[in-house]
């Protein structure tokens, strides 16, 4: 053995902590990034030679750069993703739904039909005062108008969710694309034999946030590929990353291959809130405000059409509302310029005001079917606020969930100052002790030189 | 368990977001005073607040609308007892003007008579609210006034008889006006029975004395033809004591549909109702109630009575132009007068019951006002109390968690090397 191998082993020593001071730098710049894994050193010895009967070490090596990471966790956190974005985006959708309606307000539905209904009890008292049928023009009016409102924002929605549900499809046919990218690219950093720990990060990255979109399950191979498959369709590998478009079957928005050939069952992630409250639930509410102001307008109408005007001579066959459809409900223009037109007399007499009792009456009448008028739209009122709180209190639930798989996976994965700052003294400490080997090596091989000359 | 400083970081924030959310959710109950702000915050309590503001909304305007029909009835009550006052007056001239000593002075009871004649038309023709009160469903006119000869009072309306309801609950109407024909009207009233066993085409008929202003005497005759089990064709027809018809058109027929118990179910398709008849050739106006008209089987038994001859008005201005002709009052006319404040008095007992009614259904209002408010507040309502020493207990929370976070987040191992 010589002095140059205390040189050898210096420098291979301060080359390693050199090295290791490198990858934690690398920790330390990205302890505020969430979608970072550690990355740690494995040292090692380096082999051993045998010189005089003697095994001699030869210094230490850096064995590899591990990236520190939980798969069971991601795996969890995926899965809870998806359930996550899809009770969330459901409960922020319907949750515009809920505002539209403006209940339990004074200038809600229900309020603006009770001020209906009450201004026909008013007119009934003084049945030939033009106030008070005016007044009854504007509370059909105002009713109207709300009713408008709360179902052209039911239409405005779901025009939102279609453009929403194009740009969901166009952002998972994106990170498809990258997925399939980057396990092209890990695969052939791997096989050149480096560690593509920062590609894996990113493809993690990427999968997570196509598990916010959709349902998938991701297979990893041998090669660690990320196979990708979306509600049972197969969607990314290595080599492919299949297209989604979407399409329009039996009224109902779908999101198939780009060829057409299947199409994506989904049961989880923004995308399939989005297109389950597009398909179902809007249209759901939908027809039932339909119904509520269908009765409405029949109702008042065959009472209406059955009574007298305050013309001179007395009109019948008159019908208060003319029509309703896509949320407009259209007052009789008749009505709305001469208010006289208004029929709340049963037998053409001034001060008979029958027709205009009844009508008032509707309020509390029921129906074939045992609920009020009035009854139907507290229904819809109420489905749409289970709906919501249903919605809010799911995504509350699994975002506790997904708190704590991330702060799991943080607890796991994160970078600790603190740990990285003790790393780093102590390869600052090692780097030091090897240059002052160095130096030492060099004071021998300097008496042995000065011993010659 | 490994800490790491993001752990740290999403600990804090997690924490402070939740406890923000829930400051904000209680400052935001405090200044809205509700603790339900959509109906997502408590679905069956946003059901039940708005059946409940539904239903104080209802009942208020029912309230409004009781108040307005109370001034109607009170009003009413007040022209009657006027009416009563001169009825009084009349009754005591027409005794006073019996007595011998008093027959000189039968111009002056006939000019007291004329007065009372005059107020009591002015009562008759009371308004309320821009309503005549005794005009039945026609009210935007005055419903009796002179004839054009000036000699007799009629009927200026179509339909006095109308009767006019408001709501004094949800679900129940009340009747608040005492027509005129109810008050001055003279109303034959149809009774007894016709045989169910009538064949059809076969003609049933009844007939009684009915009289024009000046107190003539006409015949009213009823027919009810049978078209069809249960239903018969009225018709009817005025003749004069040479038995000629004095209509100047004949009438259209009613169908009147009797029920399966022989009691009158509809007439033209509609509840029954007073059916009114005028001869203004011959100043004859009464109204013919047929709802006391039966069928079942046996012999027709048809049974008309009439309440009175003339009405109060012309009554009143045939014993005045019989006192200024020196005629005194007949025992007729004077029992017509008492048999008339007789119905006054009925009349306004009445309208105190109406009155009555409404008074009460507002108070029951009010008082089912006050606790649908109570259920409305208990739901919806705010603690104000409690919500305040929530919301400081959540600042408290919340100034310990920054304190907490300037302490601890900015510490690391950095600070002491």
């Amino acid at each position: 053995m010589g002095l140059s191998n205390v040189f050898d082993i210096a420098t291979r020593s301060l080359s390693v902590y050199q090295g290791a001071l490198d990858v934690t730098a690398q920790n330390i710049s990205n302890a505020g990034n969430p979608d970072y894994s550690r990355q740690r050193v494995v040292l090692g010895t380096e082999t051993p030679q045998q010189y005089g009967g003697f095994l001699w070490g030869t210094g230490v090596k850096l064995e590899d750069i591990s990236r520190v990471h939980n798969a069971l966790t991601d795996q969890q956190i995926r899965v809870n993703n998806s359930k996550y974005s899809s009770s969330n985006e459901s409960s922020v959708m319907l949750g515009q739904v809920q505002n539209l309606l403006n209940e339990p307000s004074d200038q809600g539905i229900s309020s603006l039909t009770t001020a209906f209904f009450n201004a026909w009890q008013q007119l009934s008292v003084t049945p030939n005062s033009v106030a008070l049928r005016q007044n009854v023009v504007q509370a059909a009016q105002s009713l109207s108008d709300q009713i408008q409102t709360v179902r052209q924002g039911m239409d405005s929605i779901q025009t939102d969710l279609k453009n929403q549900i194009s740009s969901d499809v166009n952002s998972i046919n994106s990170d498809l694309t990258q997925i399939q990218t980057l396990n092209a690219q890990i695969f052939n950093l791997q096989n050149a034999g480096q560690s593509p720990n920062d590609l894996l990060d990113t493809r993690d990255k990427v999968i997570n946030d196509l598990s916010n979109m959709v349902n998938i399950n991701v297979n990893y191979d041998s090669q660690n590929m990320a196979n990708i498959s979306i509600g049972g369709t197969f969607a990314a590998d290595k080599v492919t990353a299949v297209q989604f478009k979407t399409a329009m079957q039996n009224g109902k928005m779908v999101v198939t291959t780009k060829d057409g050939a299947a199409s994506l069952n989904l049961t989880g992630g923004q995308l399939y809130a989005d297109t389950n409250v597009y398909n179902n639930t809007i249209p759901s509410y939908e027809n039932s405000l339909d119904t509520f102001v269908n009765n409405l307008m029949k109702s008042v109408n065959s009472q209406q059409s059955s009574g007298y005007t305050l013309d001179n001579p007395p009109q019948t066959g008159i019908n208060f509302f003319d029509s309703y459809t896509t949320g407009t409900l259209k007052i009789n223009d008749a009505i709305l310029n001469d208010p006289n037109k208004i029929a709340a007399s049963s037998d053409g007499t001034s001060g008979n005001g029958d027709i205009a009792l009844n009508i008032a009456g509707l309020s509390t009448q029921k129906q074939s079917d045992g609920t009020t008028l009035l009854d139907n739209y507290s229904s819809l009122v109420s489905k749409i606020g289970t709906d919501v709180k249903s919605a809010t209190d799911t995504a509350s639930s699994y975002n506790l969930v997904s708190q704590q798989l991330q702060q799991q996976q943080a607890s796991y994965s994160g970078v600790s100052v603190d740990e990285e700052m003790t790393n780093v003294i102590q390869y600052q400490k090692s780097y030091a002790a090897s240059a002052k080997l160095v130096t030492v090596a060099d004071q021998m091989l300097q008496t042995l030189i000065d011993m010659v000359s | 368990m490994r800490i790491t400083d993001l752990m740290m970081t999403n600990s804090f924030l997690n924490n402070l977001t939740a406890t923000k959310s829930k400051v904000s959710d209680l400052q935001t109950e405090i200044a809205s005073g509700n603790t339900i702000q959509k109906p997502s915050d408590s679905p069956i309590g946003t059901v039940n607040i708005i059946g409940w503001n539904n239903q104080i909304n209802q009942a208020n305007n029912i309230i409004s609308n009781i108040s307005s029909g109370l001034d109607f009835v009170n009003d009413s009550t007040q022209a009657l007892q006027n009416i009563q006052d001169q009825v009084t007056n009349v009754l005591s001239d027409l005794t006073q003007v019996q007595n011998a000593a008093n027959s000189q002075n039968m111009g002056s009871f006939a000019e007291q008579i004329d007065s009372a004649l005059s107020l009591i038309m002015d009562s008759a023709n009371t308004e309320s609210g821009g309503k005549y009160v005794f005009a039945g469903t026609d009210n935007a006119n005055a419903p009796f006034g002179y004839t054009t000869d000036g000699k007799s009072i009629e009927v200026k309306d179509s339909n006095i008889s109308g009767a006019q309801y408001i709501r004094i609950s949800p679900n129940i109407s009340d009747q608040i006006n005492l027509s005129g024909t109810d008050v001055f009207g003279t109303i034959v009233n149809g009774g007894g029975s016709i045989d169910s066993g009538t064949a059809v085409g076969a003609t049933v008929t009844s007939q009684t004395n009915v009289y024009d202003a000046q107190g003539n005497q006409y015949t009213f005759k009823a027919n009810f033809t049978k078209t069809a089990a249960n239903t018969y064709n009225f018709t009817y027809d005025i003749l004069d004591s040479s038995n000629n018809s004095v209509l100047t058109s004949t009438p259209a027929a009613q169908s009147m549909v009797f029920d399966s118990n022989g009691n009158l179910q509809s007439v033209d398709g509609k509840a029954p109702s007073l059916i009114q008849i005028n001869v203004p050739s011959k100043n004859i106006n009464f109204n013919f109630d047929p709802t006391a008209v039966t069928e079942k089987s046996g012999a027709s038994s048809l049974s008309f009575t009439t309440n009175q001859k003339t009405d109060i008005f012309n009554t009143l201005i045939n014993i005045s132009n019989n006192l200024k002709a020196g005629i005194k009052p007949t025992t007729d006319q004077m029992q017509a007068v008492t048999d008339f404040n007789n119905r006054l008095i009925n009349n306004i007992s009445k309208s105190g019951n109406i009155a009555n009614r409404l008074t009460n259904a507002k108070s029951l209002l009010n008082t089912k006002t006050l606790q649908l408010q109570e259920l409305v507040s208990q739901t919806d309502g705010v603690d104000v109390a409690k919500a305040s020493v929530d919301l400081t207990s959540q600042e408290t929370l919340l100034q310990m968690s920054y304190q907490m976070a300037s302490k601890v987040l900015t510490q690391s191992i950095l600070n002491y090397l």
